[in-house]
């Protein structure tokens, strides 16, 4: 049921959309977007840094390879909240599990980038300057800002991440109690996560100086303070009336790189879904009625090995999953062309094979969700025209 | 500091290595205060010129030095029947001749016993210092044990300093200082990550050791060459003074003050002659790596951090190339600041192991 047949469906939807934006793309020019009025929709980009386990996330339990390529790490399929014969949400991922049941979610499976190596570095500059050169030094949402002043963007970050780099000003925003050294043991965590003994001294030596990840988002009671508190604050940037307020936000959340000790229905995955998915209902909550024109994009730069390696974790790989959450979102389906997890499947003999490229979810939010043109998105994301925006993925 | 700065310039790194690991081997400690000003002297003159000579050379230097001989109290041990002796009723120091036994040749416990002890003291009695000597070292004929001593089940008659010579040549060439030589050059280079090939590596190195009578250049060149030296795993924690040498190695715009230096070093329980033992430092990871450790080195590293004057990022390539591990690139490309991305590129797997 997740054939090709189906998707071909929804590029071919696509297909009869862009045919105008390639007619239209010869005549594009910035000027034609002058500030009118803001736009009253939102867009929520939250990287998952690190690459996430799109498998271990929305599991393929109908695929007899999984549990064959995992004898550690696979969740037993009775875990699962089950959604069809194929997939089965992460048991962490409950709550979501609701919203996809209410139309407020969806997956797109098997996805990537167009990024092809495995360094986090390159994939996740492809991943945000909406390119496939890891070379270029403009993200694709300062792009869309400089395209169309519609639009006005806040990155939720100490820096601004790439994505917002480039020569429209975006602002950026952090709470200040996150001084410093906070931010360095949160940095410190994510960087020494897979090496066992360097993450157990900085654990054990965090708790000995009884700053015990109080900063850090982490598994505990300050550090869900900590995301609440940022949560709420994005919410009432994105609420407020101000004309010069941003509809749209970045955020960012790390610790996704499981080499070693990736767990399943408990550990540092599992631990990781449950900060999204707090992460997701706090903004739904915090959002209230705004929630019915917002949308979600939550990504990593790429997945990881379909095989668990030998330290109980996995590698980084390529395809992976992506989520969309929001009242604007026509949820409740998986959009995949499902590659199968068959050794003579797999991408490079190793990974999940990416049957699709994520900027045809990026591009169909642009068109239908932010009514961005089809020239503006054709310059946002550059050298893509083979690259069709879905259909049917935003309710309308 | 001098020695800090010859290790960072050098262009034969692995030498500079080697006098380090001798001199640990080798160690004085220098909270006597008299032994701060020849700390440096001894060094340069005993461990250095014999790095790449023989074992059997470098230990009769070690022992006829002035700091050796006043850290372990030779220059005090008098024979009971010598003239100086007889004469004010003083009587041996077995402190020199215990520790050469255990640490720096045999083993602890390994062939001798403590008649042993006092036959290889009553020989070096009279191996003394004196400033009227140009290195130093004096033999105080007078000081000397002039007897015949059973040391090891063999007899030894020789005059004067010709004795404990012939000791410290015998044991030079004993097949168990051969071993326990062979297994702290294995540790020190190869570690524990994998066992096997560190245990193998210590029998081939024990194995020329013995058949070319402690010539050290072929124990390095198989060092070099061997397996368990080349793996790709991290073989050993980096103790903090190559952790502060590999910082300042990396790269010409890194010039840490000497007071920055000695200080950091000293926090982390590493200060260069403080040993506090004749053992010297531990040459296990364990002993370095630990969470409290982990606390004084990320200090230090945000005080080394400012000595490094260049951009973050371009200096983590210049230290590992291509090899640079991209979650250190990540997480200092997301610093809050300069100074935040180097402290986390120094404290990161890549800088902490070797």
């Amino acid at each position: 049921m997740y054939n090709l047949a189906i998707n071909r469906r929804h590029f071919l939807k696509g297909l009869s959309n862009t045919s105008a934006a390639l007619i239209a793309a010869g005549a594009f020019s910035p000027q034609f977007a002058l500030a009118k009025t803001k736009s009253d929709n939102i867009l929520i980009w939250i990287i998952l840094r690190g690459a996430w386990d799109g498998l271990n996330v929305l599991v393929p339990y109908g695929e007899p390879n999984y549990y064959k390529f995992r004898p550690k790490l696979a969740i037993a399929a009775e875990k699962l909240h089950k959604i069809d014969g194929l997939f089965g949400f992460n048991p962490a991922l409950g709550e979501l599990h609701q919203l996809y049941k209410k139309n407020e979610l969806l997956f797109a499976h098997a996805i990537a980038s167009p990024y092809r190596s495995r360094s986090h570095f390159d994939g996740q500059k492809i991943l945000e300057n909406g390119t496939s050169r890891a070379g270029i030094r403009s993200g694709w949402l300062n792009r869309l800002i400089d395209v169309d002043k519609n639009h006005k963007a806040i990155a939720i970050e100490a820096g601004l991440p790439l994505i917002l780099q480039g020569s429209a000003p975006a602002d950026s925003w952090y709470p200040n109690k996150l001084n410093e050294k906070a931010h360095e043991v949160n940095l410190l965590q994510e960087m020494l996560a897979n090496s066992p003994q360097l993450s157990r001294n900085l654990q054990q030596a965090m708790k000995i100086e009884n700053m015990a990840m109080d900063m850090a988002i982490g598994g505990n009671k300050k550090a869900t303070k900590n995301l609440e508190n940022i949560i709420k604050q994005t919410a009432s940037f994105l609420k407020s009336h101000n004309e010069n307020s941003p509809n749209i936000a970045a955020l960012e959340l790390g610790g996704w790189d499981t080499h070693a000790g990736q767990g399943t229905i408990n550990g540092r995955l599992a631990t990781q879904l449950n900060n999204l998915e707090r992460a997701i209902l706090s903004l739904k909550k915090n959002l209230g009625s705004k929630w019915q024109k917002t949308i979600i994009i939550g990504c990593s730069e790429f997945g990881r090995t379909v095989k668990e390696n030998g330290t109980s974790g996995t590698d980084h790989g390529t395809g992976s999953a992506l989520l969309l959450a929001g009242g604007a979102v026509n949820g409740g389906q998986i959009i995949s062309a499902w590659p199968s997890l068959k050794a003579s499947s797999l991408y490079e003999g190793r990974d999940l094979y990416p049957s699709m490229d994520v900027r045809s979810v990026f591009k169909a939010v642009l068109l239908e969700h932010l009514q961005i043109g089809n020239s503006a998105v054709a310059h946002i994301f550059p050298d893509s025209d083979k690259i069709l925006p879905l259909s049917n993925i935003i309710r309308t | 500091m001098a020695r800090h700065q010859q290790a960072t310039i050098s262009d034969q790194s692995f030498n500079e290595r080697l006098v380090h690991f001798w001199q640990n081997h080798f160690a004085i400690s220098v909270e006597k205060r008299e032994l701060k000003i020849l700390s440096s002297a001894y060094e340069k003159e005993a461990i250095r010129p014999n790095v790449m000579g023989s074992f059997g050379d470098m230990l009769l230097a070690v022992t006829m030095h002035p700091a050796m001989l006043l850290y372990l109290d030779n220059y005090k041990s008098v024979g009971a029947n010598s003239k100086l002796g007889l004469k004010r009723k003083k009587g041996i120091n077995e402190n020199l001749a215990r520790e050469i036994l255990e640490l720096h040749t045999l083993g602890v416990d390994n062939g001798y016993s403590q008649q042993d002890i006092i036959a290889f003291a009553n020989m070096l009695t009279g191996w003394s210092v004196s400033v009227k000597s140009d290195t130093g070292f004096i033999f105080n004929n007078n000081a000397h044990e002039n007897e015949a001593q059973i040391f090891m089940q063999q007899k030894y008659n020789q005059p004067k300093m010709a004795q404990a010579k012939a000791a410290l040549f015998y044991l030079a060439n004993h097949k168990n200082t051969a071993g326990h030589i062979a297994k702290k050059l294995a540790q020190h280079f190869a570690g524990e990550t994998n066992k096997r090939l560190t245990k193998n590596l210590a029998i081939q190195l024990e194995e020329s050791f013995i058949k070319t009578g402690g010539q050290l250049k072929p124990l390095y060149q198989i060092l070099i060459g061997h397996e368990a030296c080349w793996q790709t795993a991290p073989l050993r924690f980096r103790s903090p003074n190559e952790w502060v040498l590999a910082i300042s190695r990396a790269s010409q715009n890194v010039r840490i003050k000497d007071k920055a230096l000695i200080g950091g070093l000293k926090n982390m329980g590493h200060q260069p002659y403080f040993s506090g033992s004749p053992a010297g430092w531990p040459d296990y990871d364990s002993h370095w790596n630990s969470p409290s450790a982990f606390v004084q080195k990320w200090q230090i590293a945000k005080q080394l951090s400012r000595f490094i004057k260049t951009d973050p990022l371009a200096f983590a390539k210049v230290c590992f190339g291509e090899n640079i591990d991209q979650h250190s690139l990540l997480a200092m490309q997301r610093a809050k600041n300069l100074r935040s991305s180097i402290t986390l590129f120094l404290l990161s797997e890549q800088m902490q192991y070797r």
